[in-house]
């Protein structure tokens, strides 16, 4: 009897009830994937007939190309503010700052600001920048818009990825004689940093996507060349105004066109941002 | 080389709970000083003021002198950053950082301003060697600490805290993590230690304590319940306290 | 009480330490008792007992190391492991001597003495009774009781050297006595080690006490 069960040794397999729940857990994920292609796929489908040279680079007029070029400088803008000063933030209240009455304060404020909706934001800046400050409807208060959006999530991110780093390594760190500046710049950021950045991608690529906050901070339309005072509309806003307002014929699979060139970018994000995380984690 | 430590009146609180309460003690130079007593009653956090890591305990005050060779610990102005270098420190947990073996090693030199290779090469050789882990990673310097064993691991942390030439070593239960082959390696070397560096180690093992220490204090509740020759603790403890506690009648 | 079944083994190895120390205690009187009585059928059976007790000693000091081995004691308990080794080889070395005792009286055969046995039984009387006392001062953990039984050395010492100058005396006057003479010294010499030993049974409960090593037999 034994000796027939142990014969053909072969690797163990996972109890019942394990099987049983990694098939499901597996069924899941092939439904999501399924999912998701089935809304891309008719969606490219949609958007080939408008998919040419002169739509996506044209300057004509129903070309996108200045939504594109919107989209990309705002949100490169927003995060090339909000990134350092979230750094900042982070690197104070994990690092240097003794728990306090201040930091809880901070923590609650962050939370607040996370969860209320982006609309909101928009018109609180509407309400601060353009009406009080007389700011244009404009790139720039577009990217304070996200940037204020933004900033409260990537403080989090950036506490998030600061705390995974394991107090036992400032400990050795510091019983060496490590200041904790030395600490943070030689030991934690190096640590924290891939993700960060892929944490950082994720947000970038919501930005991307962010309407609500935009439609009255940057506008609904592009103006003859790019400026920071000129109006901001960017791909997503773009794409919502096609979608309600539509005129022309081809809106629908402009609509779809600006839709993949969205995608697109987010997808280039998030993969970019991988790759940069993941080539900076192997050099670490 | 190796200083004496001196404490007097050592007092330290968490909050408003007290952690220590009037501790005084010496302990010669180069000497070894085992830490015992049950959990919670204080000995760790002696250890941590001897090189201020008590700083970072939030809401800690500290009360007394301590002496470690010519540093007054507690004093105001005192370099702590000095200091640390001077005592070393060896933790409970193996911490190596998630970089290379090599890179481990120079940390320390490295903070302290040592830039030339040459010399880092020779300090990183010298320290693997004292901590006897030399002959199984040379030649896998540019390998990742995180590859190494539990034991090499803690003492690749050895060699490192050896990297900036204390003259003490603090030992937090270095050998809890690790199994009776590399728990021995470890004694091995605080044996070995012996005379060169003042070291002071927390073990809740007491037979580690026997064979490694020259004196042993007993800490309860926050107290320095009695210190002495190791001998003489193991064999005939003055005080009841200590007498339940090594027979296990607590 | 955490460490329970190791302190009821630690029990059990004192019982059985006191069990050893109370058969040699009766080796000793028996064997004297078959020098005065002249009865060598007890001297035999003192003979053969001595077995006994060598195979208690080799069990006892069996338990002291298996305990030193697997529970590592320390403090008092280590002292009470380390006081029952040295211990029974007191005893049973004061076992060897009550056979020896239970030799000449089988050598002597019904030989007449040389003269009337006083001093011998005295000593006798006295060692036996320091071997009980230092029994009782180890059950009693008493520092008191060990230094009141050391201080019958004194007397045992004193007796030997009488029974040594009178059996000289003799000896020297009358040389068709020295055989016998001989092994009558052989007799208060065996009785004077076994008081010496006793004495040191004190100094063991002593050190077991105090943890404090003390020379008192001088």
């Amino acid at each position: 009897m034994a000796d027939r069960q142990w014969r053909g040794a072969r690797p163990l397999k996972p109890p019942g009830q394990g099987r049983a729940a990694h098939k499901i857990l597996a069924g899941m994920a092939v439904l999501a994937v399924l999912l998701l292609l089935s809304v891309i796929i008719p969606l490219v489908a949609q958007a080939v007939p408008a998919l040419n040279a002169a739509f996506l680079f044209g300057r004509a007029p129903g070309s996108i190309a200045p939504e594109a070029v919107n989209t990309v400088t705002m949100v490169a803008i927003s995060a090339a503010v909000s990134f350092p000063l979230a750094l900042l933030a982070g690197l104070y209240l994990v690092e240097f700052a003794r728990p306090s009455r201040w930091t809880r304060a901070f923590d609650q404020f962050t939370g607040t600001v996370l969860s209320v909706p982006s609309i909101v934001v928009g018109l609180v800046v509407v309400d601060v920048a353009v009406v009080r400050w007389h700011w244009p409807v404009s790139t720039l208060t577009g990217i304070l818009a996200l940037t204020l959006m933004n900033w409260p999530l990537t403080v989090a991110l950036v506490v998030e990825a600061l705390q995974s780093v394991p107090g036992l390594y400032r400990d050795g760190s510091w019983a060496l004689g490590a200041s904790r500046w030395q600490t943070v710049t030689r030991l934690i950021l190096p640590l924290a940093l891939p993700q960060m950045i892929e944490q950082g991608g994720m947000a970038v690529a919501r930005l991307m996507g962010e309407t609500a906050v935009l439609i009255y901070t940057a506008g609904v339309n592009v103006g003859p060349g790019w400026a920071l005072g000129g109006p901001g509309e960017s791909l997503a806003v773009h794409l919502w105004l096609l979608r309600t307002e539509g005129v022309t014929d081809l809106a629908s699979s402009q609509a779809a066109a600006t839709g993949v060139v969205l995608l697109g970018l987010v997808f280039l994000v998030l993969w970019g941002s991988r790759r940069l995380a993941e080539w900076l984690q192997d050099t670490a | 080389m190796a200083p004496d430590i001196e404490v007097d009146s050592l007092d330290v609180w968490y909050g408003q709970a007290r952690a220590l309460k009037e501790v005084t003690l010496h302990l010669g130079p180069g000497k070894v000083l085992a830490l015992i007593g049950p959990s919670g009653c204080g000995k760790s956090t002696f250890l941590r003021v001897l090189n201020r890591m008590i700083d970072r305990a939030p809401q800690v005050r500290v009360k007394g002198a301590v002496r470690v060779g010519a540093f007054e610990v507690l004093a105001g102005d005192v370099d702590v950053t000095a200091l640390r270098r001077t005592v070393g420190m060896v933790f409970q947990q193996p911490n190596p950082f998630p970089m290379t073996i090599f890179d481990n090693v120079a940390y320390g030199p490295r903070i302290a301003g040592l830039r030339q290779m040459a010399k880092l090469r020779q300090t990183v050789e010298d320290s693997l060697k004292k901590a006897a882990l030399w002959d199984e990673v040379r030649g896998k310097l540019r390998r990742s600490a995180m590859s190494l064993s539990g034991g090499q691991q803690q003492r690749l942390c050895i060699a490192r805290a050896l990297a900036v030439n204390p003259q003490v070593l603090l030992l937090d239960e270095p050998t809890a993590s690790l199994d009776p082959v590399s728990t021995a390696k470890i004694e091995e070397l605080i044996v070995q230690f012996k005379t060169h560096y003042t070291m002071v180690i927390v073990t809740h093992n007491l037979q580690q304590a026997a064979r490694v220490s020259d004196a042993v204090a007993f800490f309860e509740h926050g107290r320095l319940v009695e210190m002495g020759p190791t001998h003489d603790i193991f064999t005939a403890p003055r005080e009841r306290r200590t007498e339940e506690f090594l027979t296990g009648r607590v | 009480m955490i460490r329970q079944s190791f302190h009821q083994e630690l029990a059990q190895l004192e019982q059985e330490l006191i069990r050893m120390g109370a058969l040699v205690e009766d080796q000793l009187r028996r064997a004297v008792r078959s020098l005065t009585d002249r009865n060598i059928t007890l001297a035999r059976q003192v003979i053969e007992e001595d077995d006994r007790v060598d195979a208690m000693e080799m069990d006892i000091e069996r338990r002291c190391l298996t305990l030193l081995a697997l529970q590592q004691p320390l403090a008092s308990d280590l002292r009470v492991v380390s006081t029952a080794l040295k211990i029974i080889t007191d005893l049973e070395r004061m076992a060897d001597h009550a056979s020896d005792i239970a030799k000449v009286t089988v050598r002597l055969n019904q030989e007449p003495l040389i003269k009337p046995l006083v001093d011998i039984p005295e000593m006798a009387r006295i060692a036996s009774s320091m071997v009980r006392l230092a029994l009782n001062a180890y059950i009693h953990r008493s520092i008191e009781e060990a230094m009141t039984m050391i201080r019958l050395d004194d007397d045992v010492d004193h007796l030997y050297a009488r029974v040594f100058r009178e059996l000289l005396d003799i000896m020297r006057t009358r040389p068709d006595t020295v055989a016998q003479g001989t092994y009558l010294l052989f007799v208060a010499n065996y009785i004077e080690r076994v008081a010496d030993h006793a004495t040191n049974l004190g100094e063991w409960v002593i050190y077991m006490v105090t943890g404090q090593r003390k020379e008192l037999n001088d």
